[in-house]
């Protein structure tokens, strides 16, 4: 659990009630003091050694890429093995056994997870298994999932995160092997509607982890990167590109299909973690809009996915349902006084507002007096926004 | 359970997962039976596996009315086994089921489109890793004859064992 120092305003304010003495109040003040130095210095080593680990692993990866012939296999495979498992055990020896570096060691394990991915790829590339296999992605995903479990590690949650959404894009978009593989699921109106279901089970699946409370830094982690895809998905969504039926782009698929299948298996996941955290979830940390905000959207992606249509109905209800999203997620992070909500919703409220702009004026406006009201908007919106930002975050911190 | 044990698990799930998956395409390499396969390459890719090259089949298209077959219908992302004659070292394909054969050498596909009486198939060895740069080499080598050696396991899974041009084996040194 997080723990929180009281701040300087707070110590004074105790000092003129005469809650604290002056001796009191000087032994706080250090106190805080030197507890803000620890923290930030913990933050800058967290940083540092994560930025390491992910350059070593961009760097094993690379190493891949480049399959020199002149390291036989085996040897390339046996540097990489032994690297994997150096580096988890070199992180483990760190920040259990001796506890003398434990951020670096935390650095380490993280490493350890993103090396044993590397080692799944030069496997897959050794023996010519299909580039952009989704079940490789799979594998790397199975492999790191316990870490995240034991070692409560926030960064391998993230990258776990982060593989799930690439992972859903292998399976359900990459129909052919080919460079326009992997453009047409880009260009499909399935592609955001999947991203939202994905999301919305994501973030309903770091609900249920705030039922333990060893597992509220990880639940945050889900729920954040779900509502992060969710936000952008349901961006697209707002353009007729993505929303309105057209009969010469999307993706073949019928009722068997992997597709349809997986669709259905993701929609039962995303309603069954909806349902739960809105009924049985009672912890604080789930806001009671949640259940009912994840369950229309999955009826209206449902609906969206077995009635397409070719007007802009769709265009106009995802463009209110954004903008009835961004509201809720402002009014949550105010009324929880979390800053990285209220954040996350400015930034989809400046993105609306200058997209729907650009969408809606262009044609309408002569050129010059279009980039001068643009211009305008995008000034006074901006100090807008950073005002209330500001105002909102000195709330918070009073 | 204490946090080493539960280290040493995660170690040893981890061993399993790489060797298990090296096991799996060891068993079709050691055990399968050799077949030519003739290929034409599409393009060399760069991502981030690096380079390699899109291996696209004669078998990668079939022609469902000429060959044998247990169903009327195939549909998109049907799991199928098609069924290979060999002829001077060739694999021919014969028939193309739904359910795995009981007997003969056979490759398990993957329906990727229906057009019409064709099928587009996807048997999972269609990438061919080659060092950083070199990918283009290969497009070089069209209007020749261009095969793929496989091993094919009686389960119907294949491995590359190498490309050949005119039946030389390409070397990258």
């Amino acid at each position: 659990m997080k723990t929180k120092m009281v701040d300087e305003k707070q110590i004074k304010q105790w000092l003129k009630e005469g809650t604290i003495t002056r001796a009191q109040a000087k032994k706080m003040l250090a106190d805080s003091s030197s507890y803000k130095k620890e923290q930030s210095s913990n933050k800058l080593i967290v940083a540092v050694s994560t930025i390491g680990a992910i350059l070593l692993g961009i760097g094993a990866i690379l190493f891949i890429a480049s399959n020199w012939r002149t390291i036989p296999n085996i040897a390339k495979t046996l540097i990489l093995v032994g690297s994997t498992f150096g580096a988890y055990y070199v992180g483990y020896l760190f920040r259990y056994q001796k506890q003398n570096l434990p951020k670096v060691g935390a650095s380490l394990i993280f490493l350890g997870a993103l090396l044993f991915g590397a080692t799944i790829f030069l496997i897959a590339q050794i023996y010519n298994i299909n580039a952009n296999s989704h079940m490789l992605m799979l594998i790397w995903m199975i492999g790191i999932l316990p870490l995240v479990y034991v070692f409560m590690s926030l960064p391998i949650a993230g990258l776990l995160s982060l593989l799930f959404f690439i992972w859903v894009y292998l399976f359900f978009f990459l129909t052919r092997q080919s460079f326009f593989g992997w453009l047409e699921g880009f260009a499909s109106r399935y592609f955001p509607l999947i991203y939202v279901v994905a999301g919305v089970m994501l973030f309903g699946i770091g609900g249920l982890h705030y039922l333990s409370k060893k597992l509220h830094n990880v639940a945050r982690i889900y729920r954040i990167a779900g509502l992060k895809v969710m936000l952008f998905s349901l961006f697209l969504l707002t353009f007729n590109f993505f929303s309105q039926y057209h009969d010469y782009y999307g993706i073949q698929t019928d009722a068997t299909g992997k597709f349809a299948v997986g669709f259905v298996a993701f929609s039962v996941l995303a309603i069954l973690t909806g349902v739960i955290n809105w009924f049985f979830n009672k912890t604080e940390q789930i806001s009671k809009i949640e259940g009912p905000v994840s369950l229309g959207l999955m009826a209206l992606m449902l609906i969206f996915y077995y009635y397409p249509s070719s007007t802009t109905i769709y265009v106009v209800i995802f463009n209110l349902v954004l903008a009835g999203v961004i509201l809720l997620l402002l009014y949550a992070g105010y009324e929880r006084e979390d800053m990285k909500l209220v954040n996350m919703g400015m930034f989809w409220v400046a993105v609306f507002i200058v997209v729907r702009y650009f969408d809606w004026f262009w044609r309408l406006l002569d050129r010059s007096i279009f980039f001068m009201v643009g211009g305008i908007i995008l000034l006074l919106g901006g100090i807008a926004l950073e005002r209330k930002r500001r105002q909102i975050k000195a709330q918070f911190k009073a | 359970m204490e946090k080493k044990k539960l280290f040493l698990l995660i170690g040893l799930f981890w061993v399993i997962i790489i060797f298990g998956f090296v096991a799996f395409k060891e068993f079709t390499l050691q055990t399968g039976e050799e077949v030519l396969l003739k290929t034409r390459p599409i393009d060399p890719r760069d991502l981030f596996r690096g380079d390699y090259v899109i291996l696209a089949y004669e078998i990668s298209t079939l022609d469902v009315n000429s060959l044998q077959k247990d169903v009327a219908d195939f549909k998109q992302d049907n799991k199928v086994y098609v069924s290979l004659n060999k002829v001077d070292n060739y694999g021919i394909p014969s028939g193309v089921y739904t359910n795995k054969p009981k007997e003969g050498l056979f490759l398990k596909g993957t329906v990727k489109n229906v057009q019409g009486g064709r099928l587009s198939m996807e048997y999972g060895i269609e990438s061919y890793f080659v060092p950083e740069g070199r990918g283009r080499e290969i497009e070089r080598y069209s209007g020749r004859n261009l095969d793929v050696k496989v091993a094919i396991d009686k389960l119907g899974n294949a491995v590359i064992k190498g490309v050949l041009i005119d039946g030389d084996v390409l070397r990258f040194e």
